[in-house]
């Protein structure tokens, strides 16, 4: 089953808080940003004020945007034309949610190289996807 | 049992704010809870209780347990409004007096002044990282039996064999929504729904219901109908974990254990199972976090018709379960417990009925395996 069709759909208008305001300024910037703790030093993802390991403050620092497909799973029902949702394994530890755009859905394979992409949002925002490298 | 003396309250913080334009309010949770575990000299690692109620965001308990990253074995997320937590605080007693967990956190937090009111409360932490992405039901099963192919080379052969069983099953019920007993090549033929996942990988969608009574032991002995006992119990949670995602085990890994340990019990005694059967590969997970069969073992497990009741060693889902008969609500858990208790009383159909059957496991996964789940064991013994 091969599918090329258009693979960037406009996706919902993230709705920011206080605290993850920061994360879709960078995002408007085109830099994803995970999350650090200043107290035991582990990379966690989504971003959070406080450390989910340790509770420690944390802070955001930019990711390198590259990463590996931990898993992909190609949605054929239910959705007004096929997308590829998955979890990318980034550089830096964390896996990420996302979905894989500008390319063959059926080829998309775990453990292959992806880079990030950044993918149109209602509103005029943009949020993470990846493509293959 | 009287909680008389049975927990104390440990920790107490309220949080300075009175106005918090610059947080969110799961932010607010997590300071809260910190600020008590500050103030009883605990630790995050100490707590596997957690208690909130419509204030929280998210889903039950599963986003914000996720959000603050615990570890839990306990959870509560009894709505009663602004009186929630004093029953939280009921509630955690009785946890505690039980044995269901030694540290108990609640917590409450908002933002009126700051924040449209919303019904349902604030929006979950996870909604922005994970809502763009169009996760539902089948993508997020999808991606787990993805991963556990990847990881230990199972099948969609293996997969399909789990509806078969069910079919088998389900053609004695005659309420049944699908009767018709189906072959691996037929579930192999249905259309792609969310790779690798097929039509019939997947649970029906039906209108229904159940109940159930829970007694105590004095009222069971007055009445006349068998009696099935609750021998062990097991609940936990499991997230992506800050980023820390493994999709090759489910909270099963933790809720089996914990019921088999507390009914005395391994895997190898169980006469029937309800498992849990939302998609094929949830029963094939479980099974694996059971103990049924070693990780990454489940393909092989449930191939050849080891499902079916006489034909098999595990027999499961004999109703045709949530896979072909029926999953109310989108949420059939009541439904595992049922049939596991005609299972116990000799009232299942008779093709399908296990011999002496004096102790038998029901299982639910509920959320998303995919992203956040919660997994509950109860085994019942015929008394």
């Amino acid at each position: 089953m091969t599918d090329t069709a258009e693979t960037r759909r406009l996706f919902p208008a993230p709705q920011s808080n206080p605290e993850t305001r920061p994360f879709w300024e960078a995002a408007a910037d085109g830099r994803l940003q995970i999350g650090r703790c200043e107290t035991c030093g582990e990379a966690h993802f989504y971003p959070r004020s406080l450390c989910p390991f340790c509770f420690g403050p944390a802070h955001l620092e930019t990711a390198s945007g590259e990463g590996v497909v931990y898993t992909v799973s190609v949605t054929y029902r239910g959705a007004p034309q096929p997308f590829a949702i998955g979890y990318v394994t980034l550089a830096e530890g964390p896996r990420i949610l996302t979905n894989f755009v500008d390319c063959d859905l059926a080829s998309l394979a775990i453990g292959q190289a992806v880079r990030l992409v950044w993918s149109p949002a209602e509103g005029g925002a943009q949020v993470p996807t990846f493509t293959p490298v | 049992m009287s909680i008389k003396g049975k927990a104390y309250i440990a920790g107490a913080f309220e949080h300075p704010t009175r106005h918090a334009p610059d947080k969110s309010t799961p932010q607010l949770h997590a300071e809260c809870a910190k600020g008590a575990l500050a103030d009883a000299g605990l630790t995050k690692e100490d707590v596997d209780g957690y208690f909130c109620a419509g204030d929280a965001p998210g889903f039950g308990a599963l986003s914000m347990a996720d959000y603050l990253g615990l570890k839990l074995r306990h959870i509560d997320s009894t709505e009663t409004g602004g009186s929630s937590y004093i029953v939280h605080v009921a509630h955690a007693a009785e946890a505690i007096a039980a044995g269901r967990c030694s540290v108990a956190l609640i917590t409450l937090a908002g933002r009126p002044r700051s924040e449209p009111f919303r019904r349902g409360g604030a929006a979950a932490p996870e909604a922005d990282f994970e809502n763009p992405y169009g996760g539902q039901t089948s993508n997020l099963y999808g991606m787990c039996a993805a991963r556990h192919m990847y990881e230990y080379g199972t099948t969609g052969e293996q997969l399909a064999w789990i509806k078969v069983a069910a079919s088998h099953h389900a053609q004695h019920n005659p309420n049944a929504m699908l009767r018709q007993v189906v072959t691996v090549e037929e579930v192999l033929a249905s259309p792609i729904i969310s790779t690798p996942l097929h039509r019939l990988d997947c649970c029906v969608v039906s209108d229904g219901g159940g109940a159930l009574l829970v007694v105590a032991p004095e009222v069971a002995h007055a009445l006349t109908r068998p009696r099935v006992k609750v021998l062990g119990v097991g609940e936990a949670i499991k997230g992506p974990l800050g980023g820390r995602l493994d999709l090759t085990y489910s909270a099963a890994a933790w809720s089996g254990p914990a019921a088999f340990a507390e009914a005395g019990v391994t895997p190898g005694d169980i006469k029937y199972a309800s498992i849990y059967d939302s998609f094929t590969i949830t029963v094939l997970m479980q099974l694996e976090d059971l103990g049924f069969c070693a990780k990454g073992e489940g393909g092989r497990f449930v191939a050849d018709g080891n499902l079916i009741a006489g034909v098999g060693k595990l027999p499961f889902n004999t109703d045709g379960g949530g896979l072909c008969n029926n999953h109310p609500a989108n949420r059939g858990g009541i439904t595992k417990v049922i049939e596991a208790v005609r299972q116990l009383r000799g009232e299942a159909h008779p093709k399908v009925q296990t011999p002496s059957c004096d102790l038998a496991l029901a299982t639910g996964i509920g959320g998303a395996l995919g992203t956040r789940h919660g997994a509950g064991a109860v085994i019942l013994e015929r008394e």
